[in-house]
């Protein structure tokens, strides 16, 4: 069901406007609207600009939202479970909320740069790691003196061979070098060279036109020779994991300790901001302001008294009725009883229903468990079903889309244990063998089955339909009303000649209704153009597409029987048991997945086309809980 | 030799179907993966998308049920 709206507008002068919002805010029924484009561009009216102390307050508040926000998602990954919201600053002030903000979040950052910036050090020292293990023994090997100097250098093997490198080493130094080297892989090799100082410059030219890499040591150790830099590669590799683990644990125990007082702060701080917000998009004259939005009609009379009582006159409170231009921006607000509520989902799922239709959740309610219960129909399969929809329901009770998925299981499951008493199946075939006796054998029934899916498919498609025309009424649209009215018609009239040609009716009633269907036909042609004999078919096809009723029910039968075959097979009882479970546990899992999405899409796809109109507008109210 | 023929004629039926239906769905399906990836909040009128494509198969399955319950 719709909950019935109402449309407001509210006007008074600017100055009252700060307490006007807060106490909008504090009600939290109202869906406040964007200013409409015709008030807009009527003279003497124009957007309300915030004054400047005002702007200001709003540019500082969106940056400490933003570092709230920052700050929230590097400490949310490490919480399993998120801690709840820590209430000891409720009634703290915008000041106050902006300082712990800022003190938790300074606090945080640093620890968190730190620890990025150790991780990019090891990261940078890790790339050293093969040349460091290789180089070390060798450098360790090379004598000290204060005239000779050192370096590294890696070699494609196949690109600048050793001999080469020596070669020119030899003309260059007189044979004045030590060079000493060791296979990286089989591809490269690392050598360290030690020359006199005077040939460096040289040797640094050698490397560049010889295309030879020479070892470069990372920034911050560029400076220092060779030897001392691998020391303190060595020492920092080891030393920090440590480092990084220790802040770690210290980013930990600030998440722990502050992570609840962050989330409460950064709400306080974002309310004032959203209220800042909504006034900056207002409109109003040059003393006043205006506003209208839509409210629950149930919530309208306290809401108004609200108002009255704490601005008295100063402030007026008016009713619009909406205009028929209207009507599709009209929020929607779904409100069915508790034990409909969970099938909300399902409607959810695809779409909200525009204001002034219906909402289908009752009708879902009623006809998904069925039709999920016709096609799964096992005793079996459905207990287990219950137990995990009980479980799920239990493990998730604060999470309304799971608890509420579980709970459509529920009743889901409890009509598949139904029909699972009247076709006589109990994990399949598994049910005649306990002396589970059967009033319909759906494997020897297969084409009764697939009749009675048919008319299902007709009576449903029949009751959107008429629905449909309903809708149409209620909404004025007479072509719309009348053309679903034919389409009706139509089914019943296919209907009939159906029954006719089967014997159920006289079989001279068959042509009368074929001719009437060639009628309606014509009918819709002159309502809907070329489309009609394509509408025609697809109501045809519409009707036809509940066999997958039987057919997937079928399916899931002949899918358990071969679980049981299989697990009669091994000579092993044991093993005959584990193949069986095995098995049927896939064919619990695809029993879930396909009755669910099968009936989700015959009501999407055949019943929803009749009567849903999608693309609701949802309810926003501004204020408190709105987006928590 | 008749019982023959109707089991491949139902084979065909629900064969042919599936084959067309597999085919369109991967289609439907990759394009729809990439608009989700956009906006998950189609994923409802994607699931349709995807899904209408079956009623090829279920309409074969139907002939192909037909097929082998005539009278022999």
């Amino acid at each position: 069901m719709i909950l019935k709206m109402s449309k407001v507008s509210i006007i008074g002068p600017q100055r009252l406007l700060p307490e006007v919002m807060a106490c909008i805010y504090e009600a939290g029924v109202l869906h406040i609207e964007t200013t409409p484009e015709r008030i807009k561009d009527t003279p003497y009216i124009k957007r309300l600009s915030l004054p400047p102390e005002q702007k200001n307050e709003m540019m500082e508040l969106e940056r400490v939202t933003g570092l709230a926000k920052k700050t929230i998602d590097t400490l949310t990954p490490l919480f399993v479970k998120l801690p709840p919201v820590d209430d000891r600053h409720k009634e703290a002030g915008v000041h106050e909320a902006k300082r712990i903000i800022e003190e938790i979040s300074r606090s945080v950052d640093n620890v968190d740069q730190e620890i990025r910036g150790l991780g990019h050090q090891l990261s940078l020292y890790a790339r050293y790691e093969k040349i460091l293990d290789t180089l070390s023994p060798l450098i360790a090997m090379m004598p000290e003196s204060p005239f000779k100097d050192y370096t590294g250098v890696t070699l494609y093997k196949r690109e600048a061979p050793l001999t080469v490198l020596e070669e020119s080493l030899q003309r260059m130094t007189e044979g004045r070098y030590e060079l000493f080297k060791r296979d990286i892989d089989s591809e490269i090799m690392a050598c360290v060279i030690a020359y006199p100082k005077e040939f460096g410059p040289g040797i640094k030219k050698l490397f560049q036109e010889g295309n030879i890499s020479e070892l470069r040591m990372p920034a911050d150790l560029a400076d220092m020779p060779i030897r001392e830099s691998f020391k303190v590669i060595s020492e920092k590799r080891a030393a920090l994991p440590f480092q990084i683990s220790a802040l770690e644990k210290r980013l930990q125990r600030l998440a722990f300790e502050r992570y609840g007082e962050l989330v409460q702060c950064h709400r306080i701080v974002e309310e004032r901001l959203r209220q800042m917000e909504v006034s900056s998009d207002l409109y109003g004259t040059k003393d006043t302001f205006f506003l209208s939005g839509w409210i629950p009609e149930e919530a309208l009379s306290k809401f108004t008294k609200n108002i009255k009582n704490r601005f008295q006159d100063r402030v007026i409170l008016g009713r619009i009725p909406p205009t028929d231009q209207e009507r599709d921006r009209i929020p929607v607000v779904l409100n069915n009883p508790g034990f409909l509520r969970p099938f909300e989902v399902l409607t959810r799922f695809l779409s909200l229903p525009k204001y002034g239709t219906l909402d289908p959740t009752p009708l879902l309610a009623i006809f998904f468990p069925v039709f999920f219960g016709l096609i799964l129909g096992d005793i079996g399969y459905g207990a287990i079903l219950l137990l995990a929809s009980l479980w799920l329901r239990w493990r998730w009770k604060n999470r309304e889309l799971l608890y509420n998925i579980g709970c459509v299981l529920t009743a889901s499951s409890l009509v598949t244990m139904i029909f699972g008493v009247i076709f006589g199946e109990f994990f399949g075939t598994l049910g005649e063998s306990i002396g589970i006796s059967p009033y319909i054998n759906r494997s020897q029934t297969l084409i009764p089955l697939l009749i009675l899916s048919v008319v299902i498919g007709g009576l449903h498609i029949s009751l959107g339909l008429l629905i449909g025309v309903i809708i149409a009424m209620k909404r004025r649209e007479a072509r719309e009303a009348f053309t679903k009215l034919f389409k009706l018609l139509f089914v019943f009239s296919l209907f009939t000649a159906a029954a006719s040609f089967y014997g159920i009716l006289p079989a001279e009633w068959g042509y009368v209704f074929v001719l009437s269907g060639s009628g309606i036909i014509l009918v819709l042609i002159f309502l809907e153009k070329w489309i009609a004999p394509f509408d025609a078919l697809k109501l045809i096809v519409n009707v036809l597409s509940y066999a997958r009723i039987m057919g997937f029910g079928a399916a899931s039968l002949f899918l358990a029987s071969i679980a049981n075959r299989m697990a009669t097979m091994p000579e092993s009882v044991i093993l005959g048991i584990l193949l069986g479970i095995f098995f049927h546990l896939i064919n619990v899992i695809i029993g879930v997945y396909a009755p669910a999405i099968q009936t989700l899409r015959l009501h999407y796809v055949e019943f929803f086309d009749k009567f849903f109109y999608p693309g609701g507008i949802e309810y926003k109210p501004f204020g408190k809980g709105e987006r928590w | 030799m008749e019982l023959g023929l109707m089991a491949i004629g139902a084979g065909l039926a629900i064969g042919l179907g599936a084959i067309a239906t597999a085919i369109a769905q991967a289609k439907i399906g990759a394009a729809g993966i990439g608009a989700l990836i956009e906006k998950p909040e189609l994923l409802g009128r994607i699931l349709i998308l995807l899904v209408i494509p079956e009623t090829l198969v279920i309409l074969g399955f139907v002939i192909a049920v037909i097929i082998l319950s005539v009278p022999r």
